[in-house]
């Protein structure tokens, strides 16, 4: 058993490291900032308090996974779901180009679901398909073709808009 | 700027950083403050209720002096004529008297005595209303 004070520090650097990966893969899944934040928290409060996080093999596909099932709870508590929230922004973009973030936003959401966890779980998660296929609870193979199909699906949105506002310019 | 490759394509996309939430210390100390407060206020509403009710207790029937009899504010009014006569008013709560009576007559009856004592003008001074009185 670690001492509380390392533990709290250990739980914060991952914190730090993950914490925006961890809330875009929320957002992604519930569709609200402030849900998938709350869900966060919750998840890294029970850690502190607990400590569980000693006893798992995979920290990162671990956390993913914790976040997951606590929205997946809540989702069934509440027995609804919601729009993805799209106004606000999700990332931030390199050179301030706003633009370019509200179009990969825009094309993230119009990935089936399924597809665009995997794929924000293996990009910004930096998550390997074997971790993406664990925390998804689905087979590596199947990771990895969703995440084939929606970078082909992410590419033809993000290229139809940049033709449409070159047209439009 | 899209690129056709999955593999350049993927490290466009990693240029963007996710917004990073908010710490994760301050929502903690939000969790460990309505703790403190519950018990704070529970405290603070207990110490209330002891304190009205040790109030009403003392409103009610008097605190007992020393002497055993019960305990009365007393405002001392000088009189510019009579000096030396000081004349005392009780604030005795008349429900608690009234209930006195009608249980113990005699406890009664001894904290009425016990009251005119100090209720009635002195006569011990040389010019106490009485004495003056007495003379004429």
């Amino acid at each position: 058993m670690q001492p509380a004070d390392s533990r709290l520090t250990e739980v914060e650097d991952l914190y730090r490291q993950l914490g925006g990966s961890l809330l875009l893969f929320g957002v992604s899944i519930c569709g609200e900032p402030s849900r998938a934040q709350d869900a966060l928290h919750q998840v890294f409060l029970r850690l502190i308090e607990t400590g569980s996080l000693s006893n798992a093999t995979d920290r990162k596909a671990y956390l993913f996974a914790s976040v997951r099932n606590t929205l997946l709870n809540d989702w069934k508590s509440r027995q609804r779901s919601v729009p993805i929230e799209t106004e606000r922004i999700w990332f931030e973009p390199p050179n301030r180009d706003y633009a370019a973030e509200s179009n990969l936003r825009r094309a993230l959401h119009a990935l089936p679901d399924d597809q665009r966890q995997v794929v924000i779980l293996h990009i910004w998660g930096e998550l390997t398909f074997s971790q993406v296929a664990e925390v998804m609870s689905i087979s590596a193979n199947t990771a990895a073709s969703r995440y084939r199909y929606a970078m082909a699906k992410l590419r033809e949105e993000m290229l139809v808009k940049e033709n449409s506002d070159g047209l439009s310019g | 700027m899209v690129y056709r490759d999955d593999e350049r394509l993927k490290s466009y996309l990693k240029e963007f950083r996710p917004v990073a939430p908010p710490p994760l210390l301050a929502k903690k100390r939000l969790f460990v403050r309505p703790r403190l407060v519950v018990v704070s206020a529970a405290g603070a509403l207990a110490a209330t209720v002891v304190l009205a009710i040790l109030f009403f207790h003392i409103h009610e029937l008097g605190v007992p002096t020393h002497n055993g009899s019960p305990a009365t504010q007393q405002t001392t009014t000088s009189q510019p004529c009579c000096p030396i006569v000081s004349l005392k008013q009780s604030t005795l709560s008349t429900p608690a008297l009234t209930k006195l009576a009608l249980e113990d007559s005699e406890a009664f009856s001894a904290v009425m005595t016990e009251r005119l004592k100090t209720q009635l003008p002195a006569m011990e001074d040389e010019r106490s209303t009485l004495r003056i009185l007495a003379k004429e």
